[in-house]
């Protein structure tokens, strides 16, 4: 049967044969395959789900009468919850991660209660949602035969790894997860591990040894023929839960952790600024922000606790890790903290580049603040305002952004180590590159600081 | 003879496979056979660990029961 011409296969879901996602009117479906049938029928009759959802551990959702994309395959069509925002695993911090690992262990192990276990352990599947973190791919279980544990590499490749070369080594080694699709390879994590890590035993066994039995068994094509007692599978959950629990990661003191104390502004200049994004906010009351370059997320903040879902997007993993942990303490369901360099933001990656968004797809955002943010990205990283206004008009329909002038101490800071070739860092040349992309609707100088706040709005259409 | 050509991981892994032969694995996914060869060696291991954690926490809390339940019994009497 032809498919109704409205519909869009989303690229994410393509692997899995016991369903997919499409879209149609704007309206997020998952078709479940008849081949899934018996898995399906379990998991929605056993018990699991309901608990599942009662714990904020996977997204609700309905069964709808919708005219399926496949009918030839089929069973049935639902219609998950809507994440507001798709986050990646390279864009989280190391407690994101943590989290999410430890959300997946927890979902197995209720699953391997009630007969069922998890036939992936994608990070992909793992959401931020309503402030938990939650399953999103309802077609993860299977009926539970007795065997292994099929997704233990995958577990091991997509959170172990990242965790554990977090920890040892340095924060910005998640950034493999973005080379590595399917985690990041054990024996690159092995490798890359330092010698102490062997002295950890869990990550003896999982990252070190488990590395070594991939290399022993690589090519070989006989078939793995076992049976794991349901007590060994649990023992290996649990020690799996108590190796993530175990790890941690201490600030080293670099970045842009500190950043606002060493700032310029003056007590006055600084409450005004945040008086200044409030009255930004309430006048346009967007549904969703993007704080770009948000530092510890003050200014997230004032957006989230006015009730906009903020995705607050900072280059610094210590900076995010702050943020997320203040997040989790306030208990803002709100706010996501994520990973994002801007000269360099998550490009679609996958199959065809189509199976992980770029950040501008998962877009655009009611409103987006950029405060503190031009004069690093026109200074440090030579960009003209020309091509920062066209990224910030791909983001989202309002715009509040800060002027800082070429007198302000920090872009002096910037520049003393540096030639001035920043011409055309001017007011003017800033309101008229802008102005191409933006109508300016309010203006405000900050007192005792110089910098201009400005309110614009998007000309386009997004 | 030295100790590492007595011990041979392989007979080792050969004789686990053995004890617990009954069922082939398929996944949509790639298990892989060396993780699943190594996940059968060590959840043997963790699976007995596991036992003696719970077992032992069982007993903890068994006696703290009763623990509680006889002070409890003589707060009564008093």
């Amino acid at each position: 049967m032809k498919q109704p011409r409205s519909d869009v296969a989303i690229p994410g879901s393509f692997r899995d044969p016991s369903g997919f996602i499409f879209r149609r009117d704007g309206v997020v479906y998952r078709q479940v395959n008849k081949a899934y049938q018996e898995h399906y029928d379990r998991l929605m009759a056993c018990g699991l789900y309901k608990e599942l959802v009662g714990e904020e551990l996977i997204v609700s959702h309905t069964e709808v009468d919708v005219e399926p994309p496949d009918p030839r395959t089929a069973y049935k069509v639902i219609e998950p919850e809507r994440v507001r925002f798709v986050s990646y695993p390279y864009e989280w911090c190391f407690s994101e991660l943590k989290d999410a690992a430890l959300a997946l262990l927890k979902i197995q192990k209720k699953a391997v209660e009630y007969g069922m276990t998890l036939k992936d352990a994608s990070a992909y599947n793992i959401q931020f949602h309503r402030g938990h973190h939650v399953l999103i791919d309802t077609l993860s279980f299977e009926v539970y035969g007795g065997g292994p544990w099929v997704a233990y590499r995958q577990f091991c490749q997509h959170f172990l790894s990242p965790l554990a070369l977090m920890s040892f080594r340095d924060a910005r080694l998640n950034q493999l997860s973005r080379v590595y699709l399917d985690g990041i390879p054990l024996d690159l994590a092995s490798a890359l591990l330092p010698y102490r890590s062997r002295l950890s035993l869990p990550i003896l066994a999982h990252i070190h040894l488990h590395s070594k039995s991939q290399r022993k068994y690589a090519g070989s094509r006989a078939r793995v023929e076992g049976k794991m007692s349901r007590m060994s599978l649990l023992g290996l959950l649990d020690n799996l839960e108590s190796s993530v629990k175990n790890l941690s990661w201490k600030f080293r003191g670099v970045g842009w952790v500190g950043y606002y104390e060493e700032t310029n502004y003056t007590e006055e200049a600084w409450g005004e600024k945040k008086r200044v994004v409030a009255e930004f906010i309430d006048d346009i009351r967007p549904s969703t922000v993007w704080d770009l370059g948000s530092n510890v997320g003050v200014f997230s903040r004032i957006a989230s606790e006015k009730g906009a879902f903020t995705v607050s997007f900072d280059m610094d993993p210590g900076c995010v890790e702050q943020n997320y942990v203040e997040c989790k303490k306030r208990g803002d369901a709100n706010l996501l903290p994520l990973v994002l360099d801007l000269t360099n933001p998550s490009p679609g990656i996958g199959w065809c580049n189509r199976e992980r968004m770029t950040v501008t797809q998962r877009g655009p955002a009611d409103a987006v603040l950029a405060l503190a943010l031009i004069h690093h990205l026109a200074i440090s990283n030579n960009l003209p305002f020309g091509k920062i206004a066209d990224f910030l008009s791909e983001t989202g329909e309002w715009l509040i952004v800060e002027y800082v002038p070429k007198s302000d101490s920090q872009v002096q800071r910037l520049l003393a180590t540096r030639e001035d070739v920043f011409s055309e860092y001017t007011k003017e040349d800033f309101e008229r590159e802008f102005g191409k992309r933006f109508s300016i609707v309010k203006a405000l100088e900050l007192k005792q600081s110089g910098r201009i706040m400005y309110l614009m709005r998007n000309r386009g259409v997004i | 003879m030295c100790a590492s050509k007595m011990v041979q991981p392989n007979k080792v892994a050969a004789f686990f496979m053995l004890c617990f032969l009954s069922q082939s694995v398929s996944a949509y996914i790639d298990p892989g056979t060396g993780s699943l060869i190594f996940q059968l060696l060590l959840g043997s291991f963790v699976g007995l660990l596991f036992a003696v954690k719970m077992y032992w926490n069982r007993l903890k809390s068994f006696l703290k029961s009763k623990l509680m339940k006889g002070h409890g019994d003589e707060t009564a009497k008093k």
